[in-house]
């Protein structure tokens, strides 16, 4: 035991070392972003976790602002990719041109070699675009032509999608959607964000730069601190309990739900649950994860890996509901 | 008697001769009859020998039979000659002394005016033995009815057909739907009586206990922990998950936060607004913080410190439960005044 406890203390202190660069992301993007701290707070966790991340909200939120501060803070490469219905694999992965002075072929990288990548309204272009870039999220590599590249780390999709204007879109399939890490829902800045926002954008200097504070090394650095913060078997239950809420509501006297849930979490949700909670207890320095990880994740984990029936959509509720439901009943530990 | 045989004169002897003959002849017929007895033979005769049209008579057929023969059957047709057999009784055979008697009464009409045969019916014997293949077919006599039509006065006028006369309902009427409807009535209710009873023995039997106050349930336990120096005896991880259970258990029932289901800051946010809570906010964190140190990060709490945040625990309970107390009787207090000053 006193062994134990002197590893999680050193741990303590080797996160509390390696997260100072959080504070410092923090302060260099809130030189550009007003507000908005949970969506930079959840593409850190992404960040830290591996994992990327769906966007939903109306355009003019700062999502491309968001992503490209978070590069330029990181001294990281970005692309923005704005997916259309005519855009074809070859835009988004690259492809092979021909050389008239060497007289052959050679690979022209597409955007997706970057290490921030914003897709930007990912749901106008058609399921194979969708695919390609999907499939480069999953392997971290592509191919093009008879080479396969692996794509550099730290390697992070910021997608967007907006919530309005869905006549001609492609929405993304469920085992597509289940890829995302985190679906972050962003609203509105308030009233006094929205002041500092138009001062900022009408100063005669136009927006402040950010200054790349942190090196992507730090990054990949931090990322093997995450995965070995301790997580105890009671918040691996309370996980398990949260994810089976959703397939088996009955057995948590949530049998209302029941009839509201075509298709539950996945195995997958489970996972990302626990890397997001670990890379959120990094975010707060601590080498352990508390339920207050659990929970704070919780939404963007598992928003878009519920389906809703068709009750539940004809009643209005929302997937958010139901992991309200779920939450305000299975026990903490 | 010597005498007698000596008067031999002609009239005397012709008076003899019939004497003799009449005794020959009886004690002849004497000795056929237990042989006429002996054999085989089938009767008819009816009740009635003239019926109106569509009247019903009955024909009674026996048949008698040594047992060293069975009956195989007789043959008289459903319809014969203008008469219907409209019944058959059942067959009653009987055995008495080596012979069988068969009896059957035939219920018959006639639809036909006139006079009408009953012709003899076959009746066929069979030899009892399987291997013998004797058979005996009997006759019985055959039979007339007269069947007379109803006289119909020609020289009255025709009348009209009577119209359908309504029959009142009478209670045999009514019964078979009543005892139908009551049926009907005691199967719903036996059904709804099995439902009810097969759900209730699917629940399992819940007895209710007495619950405690909160306080009281609540102090006890941390008593307990006290004088036992329970962070001594168990793991110090399942003493702080008993403490803080305790400690949430207390604060869901007396002063109605959902504290289970909370995370530690999130109910330290609750205890921020609650005004009887608000000054054991401090306790509290330093309670939750340590076990969830304990309970989440292996921890290894010093026996000083699970000792003191028993005793905070006990502290918060004390004091909180003294001052809902306190707000409660001043509460009554402002209603009898009310009551008084009314």
């Amino acid at each position: 035991m006193e062994q134990a406890t002197a590893d999680i203390r050193s741990l303590n202190e080797q996160i509390h070392q390696a997260s100072a660069f959080v504070d410092l992301l923090h302060l260099e993007m809130g030189k550009v972003i007003v507000g908005q701290k949970y969506m930079v707070e959840r593409l850190m966790v992404a960040l830290l976790a591996q994992g990327h991340v769906l966007l939903e909200g109306v355009p003019g939120l700062a999502k491309t602002l968001a992503i490209k501060s978070l590069a330029a803070c990181i001294r990281a490469h970005f692309s923005r990719i704005q997916f259309t219905p005519d855009l074809l694999p070859a835009d988004v992965i690259g492809t092979m041109i021909y050389n008239q002075q060497q007289n052959n072929f050679m690979v022209r990288k597409g955007p997706i070699f970057a290490n921030f990548v914003l897709a930007d309204e990912i749901n106008r272009a058609p399921a194979k675009v969708q695919s390609a870039l999907l499939e480069a999220m999953q392997e971290k590599q592509v191919t093009i032509g008879d080479h396969t590249f692996p794509l550099e780390e730290p390697f992070l999709v910021l997608a967007t999608q907006n919530p309005i204007e869905q006549e001609g879109t492609y929405p993304l399939p469920e085992a597509q959607v289940d890829r995302f890490m985190l679906k972050v829902v962003i609203g509105y800045p308030t009233k006094e964000e929205e002041i500092k926002i138009i001062r900022q954008n009408i100063q005669p200097d136009g927006l402040p730069k950010v200054n790349p504070v942190v090196h992507p090394q730090d990054i990949l650095t931090a990322r093997q601190l995450v995965r070995s913060v301790y997580m105890d078997e009671k918040i691996e239950k309370y996980i398990i309990d949260i994810v089976f809420a959703t397939r088996e509501p009955a057995a948590y006297k949530l049998s209302k739900l029941a009839p509201l849930i075509a298709y539950a979490a996945s195995p997958r949700a489970s996972i990302n649950l626990a890397l997001a909670a670990k890379a959120y207890a990094f975010i707060k320095r601590r080498g352990y994860v508390i339920p207050e990880d659990v929970r704070s994740v919780c939404y963007d984990v598992m928003r878009h890996r519920i389906g809703l029936t068709y009750e539940a959509e004809a009643e209005n509720i929302t997937t958010e509901n139901i992991i309200s439901e779920i939450l305000n009943v299975v026990e903490v530990p | 008697m010597f005498g007698f045989y000596k008067d031999f004169s002609p009239g005397v002897f012709k008076q003899r001769k019939a004497f003799w003959s009449f005794c020959l002849a009886f004690v002849g017929m004497m000795g056929y009859m237990p042989g006429y007895a002996q054999q085989p033979h089938a009767e008819v005769h009816i009740d009635s020998t003239q019926i109106l049209i569509g009247s019903q008579f009955h024909l009674y057929l026996d048949i008698t039979w040594p047992s060293s023969y069975r009956l195989q059957g007789y043959a008289l047709p459903d319809s014969f000659n203008h008469i219907e057999v409209v019944d058959r009784s059942q067959a009653d055979t009987l055995s008495t002394g080596g012979l069988w008697h068969f009896h059957q009464v035939l219920t018959l009409t006639s639809f036909d005016s006139g006079r009408w045969q009953i012709p003899a019916i076959p009746v066929v014997l069979a030899a009892a033995q399987p291997q013998d293949t004797t058979h005996v077919v009997l006759q019985t006599d055959s039979l007339w009815i007269a069947v007379q039509t109803v006289p119909v006065d020609t020289t009255l006028p025709f009348k009209p057909i009577k119209s359908i006369r309504q029959v009142k309902l009478t209670w045999l009427d009514i019964l078979p739907y009543v005892l139908i409807g009551i049926g009907l009535v005691l199967l719903v209710l036996a059904i709804i009586y099995v439902v009810r009873r097969r759900k209730h023995k699917l629940k399992p039997m819940q007895i209710e206990q007495p619950q405690q106050p909160p306080y009281e349930e609540a102090i006890i336990v941390l008593k307990q922990l006290q004088a036992e120096q329970a962070w001594l005896k168990m793991d110090m991880k399942a003493y702080f998950t008993q403490l803080t259970d305790v400690l949430r258990r207390y604060l869901e029932r007396a002063f109605q936060i959902p504290a289970m289901e909370m995370t530690s800051g999130e109910l330290l946010e609750h205890i921020e607004k609650q005004s009887l809570l608000r000054m054991h906010r401090a306790a509290c964190e330093e309670i939750l913080s340590e076990a969830d140190r304990v309970k989440f990060a292996k921890w290894s709490s010093s026996p000083l410190v699970a000792a003191h945040c028993v005793a905070l625990a006990i502290e918060v309970v004390e004091a909180t439960h003294q001052a809902q107390e306190a707000e409660r009787q001043a509460a009554e207090q402002a209603v009898a005044l009310k009551t008084v000053s009314k």
